[in-house]
């Protein structure tokens, strides 16, 4: 088991032929994602990827015809709402959108109309969700991870690597990790990953990473405290980012007391959340927590 | 926003007559507003009710989503760039994101999150971070030469640590453009550098066989701490 994605997850690339979706997608296919088809509006009828995988005008139209169930979007900001919103009107479960730097007004419709739908979404702005060796939905490095019963949940891309990497050093591998994405409206929340990951017999330990700015954190960590029977160990980046600034990430900025570092890892430590001062000591903190 | 809404609103301030009606109109164009502007804050402070029944709106403030200024030119038109800080402006024209802090430790780390706790575990190690910087996800190195000059312009900067970790960025080309820069720019302040993940090991060889004076580090923690202790002997 594992959560979201699995080697059954029938794939669509939304915006196939443009180079990230090309890059990509080799990368996914080399993985063992199962890519059923891409779209890209004009180009339909035609194939891609060496002639592996074929191009449909619209998400219907490649859900009819492929059967396809999760799609990843790698279309350009302006547009990437509309295919969330696409992808959701045609019937896709589970959407991951890679896409950063999109306008906080379209996402605010699209996140009206998936709820309404019933769709998943993962992100925007974020590397995706990886099922190790079975599915990977983002852009991720696959080699970094090792199949094993820790699933990750991080609000940024490098630092969700840096995690893995610590856990592979102290014999930790994982089920299934996801990147939440940095903006301030996303999806899926952390909390929502919680649940999954708790109700994922396979899992058995979780690794959450957040950041300045918001109140996801919070939310996920009292959540535990009263529903969660795994040990959870998070880290906050952001202790030294200074207030009102925006610290790369969208999402990432102190607007308020209860928003920095500082107060997330409080609450967390009541919540009985192990908590990581620093960054380093993220792995070694999951080890300790497994015992 | 609906109407029925404006005027929950203001009957909720218990306004009458003319104060009412002037409300709910103000109420209704301040959405409009916020939506056709794509403004991440609306805000009027102070309205004012006036001894013979009126609402004035005194002061006003605005942001403004930057993703979407593609769409909104009159706004994104009066942008001053006089009023920011020079080198963010500059750091932005290479699509580096940038952010000066006090500290005189420097640092070029990819990814925003890591680099905010690349700046905290500095600071765990007893230095002070000199800013913020990530060179996304596509370091070059072109990338790393501008980042270099960036972080070199804050006169502040005693040591400079590059911490990478390699996923879609391969290390070998980080490795290539850190030498290739150390060279051009002939850097005198001790560079600390980092790199994990996609090539890391030929990374590893290339600084080696280099013969710049790179200070290699393992993991964050030796790193932070090596780059410290070099910002405090120099």
């Amino acid at each position: 088991m594992s959560i979201l994605v699995n080697k059954n997850s029938r794939v669509l690339v939304q915006g196939i032929t443009g180079s990230e979706g090309q890059f990509h997608s080799t990368q996914m296919l080399e993985y063992g994602t199962n890519i059923v088809s891409g779209v890209t509006p004009g180009k339909g009828g035609k194939t891609t990827l060496n002639d592996r995988i074929p191009v449909f005008n619209t998400v219907e139209e490649a859900v009819e015809k492929t059967k396809a169930n999760t799609s990843i979007i790698f279309v350009p900001p302006s547009f990437a709402a509309e295919a969330i919103i696409e992808a959701s009107y045609a019937g896709i479960n589970l959407i991951v959108c890679i896409t950063e730097g999109l306008p906080v007004h379209d996402m605010l419709q699209a996140k009206r109309i998936i709820s309404r739908n019933g769709t998943r979404l993962i992100g925007p702005n974020c590397p995706g969700i990886i099922t190790v060796d079975e599915c990977k939905l983002g852009i991720m490095p696959g080699f970094i991870c090792k199949k094993g019963n820790i699933g990750v949940i991080s609000k940024s891309g490098t630092l969700t690597y840096e995690a893995i990497d610590q856990l592979v050093n102290v014999g930790l591998g994982q089920t299934t990790a996801i990147g939440i994405g940095g903006d301030p409206i996303i999806g899926t929340t952390m909390r929502d990953c919680l649940e999954l990951f708790e109700s994922d017999p396979e899992t058995a330990g979780v690794v959450i990473i957040g950041e300045i700015g918001g109140q996801m954190e919070i939310e996920a960590a009292r959540w535990a405290k009263s529903k969660m029977s795994k040990p959870v160990v998070g880290f906050i980046a952001g202790q030294t980012a200074p207030p009102g600034r925006r610290m790369g990430h969208a999402g990432a900025i102190v607007s308020g007391g209860d928003d920095t570092a500082e107060a997330k890892m409080q609450i967390l430590k009541e919540c009985g959340i192990g908590v990581a001062d620093s960054v380093a000591d993220i792995g070694q903190l999951m080890k300790n927590s497994m015992k | 926003m609906k109407s029925f809404q404006a005027r929950k609103l203001a009957y909720g301030l218990g306004l009458k007559g003319d104060s009412f009606k002037e409300a709910c109109s103000i109420f209704m164009k301040m959405y409009l507003c916020y939506q056709s502007t794509d403004s991440s804050l609306t805000e009027i402070n102070p309205l004012i009710q006036t001894s013979d029944n009126h609402i004035i709106a005194l002061d006003s403030k605005f942001n403004f989503d930057g993703n979407a200024l593609f769409r909104q030119k009159e706004i994104s038109d009066m942008r001053d760039l006089s009023e920011e800080d020079e080198m963010e402006v500059e750091a932005g024209k290479f699509n580096l994101n940038y952010i000066k802090l006090d500290g005189n430790v420097g640092c070029m780390v990819n990814g925003a999150g890591l680099a905010m706790a690349t700046m905290d575990i500095i600071k765990l190690a007893g230095g002070d971070p000199a800013n913020f910087l990530d060179v996304g996800g596509t370091a070059s190195a072109e990338t790393v030469k501008n980042g270099f000059r960036i972080i070199l312009s804050d006169k502040n900067v005693k040591a400079i640590l590059i911490n990478i970790f390699g996923g879609i960025v391969r290390c070998d080309r980080v490795a290539n453009g850190v030498v290739q820069a150390v060279k051009e720019l002939g850097l005198e302040v001790p560079v600390v550098v980092r790199l994990e993940g996609t090539n890391a090991k030929e990374a590893q060889s290339i600084l080696k066989s280099s013969g710049v004076s790179i200070i290699p580090a393992k993991g964050m923690k030796d790193a932070a701490t090596k780059v410290v202790s070099a910002a405090l002997g120099s």
